[in-house]
């Protein structure tokens, strides 16, 4: 176990060949791609589901799938893109899934989001703006913005994630959602509008 | 003032704060600015955003995230989850089939039952039975008056009932099934048997008959009482001819005439009764002593050409019917 004992040790490994070494059957390898990539699948479902025990098991069910099918991949795309595009998938189907099923639910979490909303401005009331890292360094604050990212149309928010959080290229995001660069550029720009129109009375 | 930009503007924004825009761009916002100084601000407010989330703290995935996915696909591989969700493909045809099947037999079903209904009503009438219970029918056999009073239509020219009594019925029996084999009657052939009487249904060609009677002529001498009725389509008796020879029987198979038929059976009965030298009852191998003449011949006047000695004999179309019983003689 001493072979992958600390996450940074298996960023050490490129993936095309830990690929081919879970091609051939090498357990170890699985192991490596689960642990190099798992918290960055982890915290972007996170960050678009909203829900961590569904993140925990939209995280597993996307290991699970790519790693079933791993005699598949081809290497047309990288593995984190298709790792990427397997976790994005699975967690805006969960969404649609739960939007149905809990659309009676909205107006309680609007009460709840501006209820978030008021204690960030309260907390947030330095008239020259408080520092964003400082923000984010702060666990509450930290998760009501997370909170009010999930307050976006789910198209705009999963390009903000993938953008502004997990900080992948246009290229990247169009290849994992399958878009046009141009519909990325879109969609990215109207969920920055619309997240700073959540946010203005706290970060001005 | 409006603080919504125009989207074209929201993606200006958007690309110099990723550091993506163009010369173009660039000098484009530089102009939008003179005219529009609060673009400056939200350009700042996007650019203090994006520093917010980038900076928003990563949160470790749950600690049992890699046994939780080895202990899955572990269970996948032992479930045959693999195999599941590719027979679920199959499985998809099948149902399909299946479906399909359903709603053909849902159709097809009513449908039969409305072919069965239209059949029963558009079918033609069916024949009148004659049909009497067999032991009923067998044990009256020999009586005139218990014979079918309703045979089957078409009624055939000749339907006779020819009744062998012996003390030998299984040495006889067994002859007449050889001959009705060995001349090819056997699939026209019905046999019966019913305590001590055998019987055998015959429907074939008035030639046939006709050969299979003169085949069986053995059998007379080892018969106490050979009788023939024969049944008489004009009024619907029969006409008992006692001790009837098998010339007899092949001429009266051969008529296709009833009224002909009727009166010839009705001579041969009276001729008959006349003759106590049949030799029906005489010890086996005498029976070629016996002349053919000793029986009158038909006035040709009564057969009207249908039939004459010496002629060619006309085959029959239509089948003609002997009923053969052989019974015990209890005397």
């Amino acid at each position: 176990m001493a072979f992958f004992n600390h996450y940074s040790e298996t960023k050490s490994f490129d993936d095309i060949t830990l690929v081919r070494q879970c091609q051939r059957g090498d357990s170890k390898a699985m192991d490596c791609l689960i642990l190099k990539y798992q918290d960055r699948i982890y915290n972007t479902i996170l960050k678009i589901c909203q829900n961590r025990d569904d993140a925990a098991e939209l995280t597993q069910d996307t290991f699970v799938k790519v790693l079933e099918s791993i005699q598949s991949f081809s290497g047309r795309s990288s593995f984190y893109t298709w790792l990427f595009r397997v976790a994005v998938n699975l967690t805006l189907n969960h969404c649609r899934k739960r939007f149905k099923t809990t659309a009676v639910s909205l107006d309680a979490a609007n009460e709840h989001f501006e209820k978030d909303k008021e204690r960030l401005v309260s907390m947030l009331a330095d008239p020259n703006g408080p520092d964003p890292a400082e923000i984010a360094q702060q666990k509450e604050l930290a998760q009501i913005v997370v909170n009010l990212i999930g307050q976006l149309p789910q198209d705009f928010r999963v390009v903000l994630v993938l953008r502004d959080i997990e900080q992948m290229s246009y290229a990247h995001i169009a290849d994992v959602l399958e878009l046009e660069i141009g519909t990325v550029k879109s969609r990215l720009s109207r969920a920055r509008m619309l997240l700073r129109e959540l946010l203005e009375p706290v970060l001005t | 003032m409006n603080d919504t930009p125009k989207p074209e503007i929201e993606e200006l924004l958007s690309a110099l704060i990723d550091e993506d825009a163009s010369e173009r761009q660039k000098t484009e916002f530089k102009r939008l600015l003179q005219h529009e100084p609060a673009l400056a601000d939200q350009l700042a407010a996007l650019r203090h955003q994006k520093q917010l989330l980038n900076a928003l703290p990563i949160e470790p995935a749950p600690e049992s995230l890699l046994a939780d996915i080895k202990a899955a696909m572990e269970r996948n591989l032992i479930l045959g989850d693999y195999r599941e969700s590719s027979r679920s493909v199959m499985g998809a045809g099948n149902l399909l089939l299946r479906r399909i099947l359903t709603v053909a037999a849902m159709l097809l079903l009513p449908l039969g039952l409305l072919g069965v209904v239209v059949f029963e009503i558009l079918k033609p009438p069916a024949e009148i039975s004659s049909y009497v219970p067999a032991k009923q029918t067998l044990a009256d056999e020999h009586t005139a008056s218990s014979l079918p009073s309703v045979p089957a239509a078409p009624t055939p020219p000749f339907e006779g009932f020819l009744v062998f009594k012996t003390s030998q019925p299984m040495a006889v029996g067994n002859f007449i099934e050889k001959k009705v084999f060995d001349i090819g009657l056997i699939r026209f052939m019905v046999p019966n048997r019913i305590d001590d009487t055998m019987t055998y249904q015959i429907t074939a060609p008035a030639e046939k008959i006709a050969e299979l009677v003169d085949a069986l002529q053995p059998v007379w001498p080892r018969c106490e009482q050979v009788i023939l009725n024969v049944y008489n389509s004009a009024n619907k008796q029969t006409i008992e001819i006692p001790n009837v020879q098998p010339e007899q029987i092949s001429t009266l198979a051969r008529e296709d005439s009833p009224e002909l038929l009727a009166r010839l059976a009705v001579r041969y009965a009276s001729a008959n009764l006349k003759r106590d030298d049949s030799y029906a009852g005489r010890p086996a191998g005498i029976e070629n002593q016996l002349s053919d003449n000793i029986y009158p011949e038909l006035n040709p006047p009564i057969l009207t050409g249908r039939y004459a000695p010496n002629q060619t004999t006309p085959v029959l179309e239509q089948p003609v019917k002997l009923h053969i019983s052989v019974k015990r003689n209890a005397e």
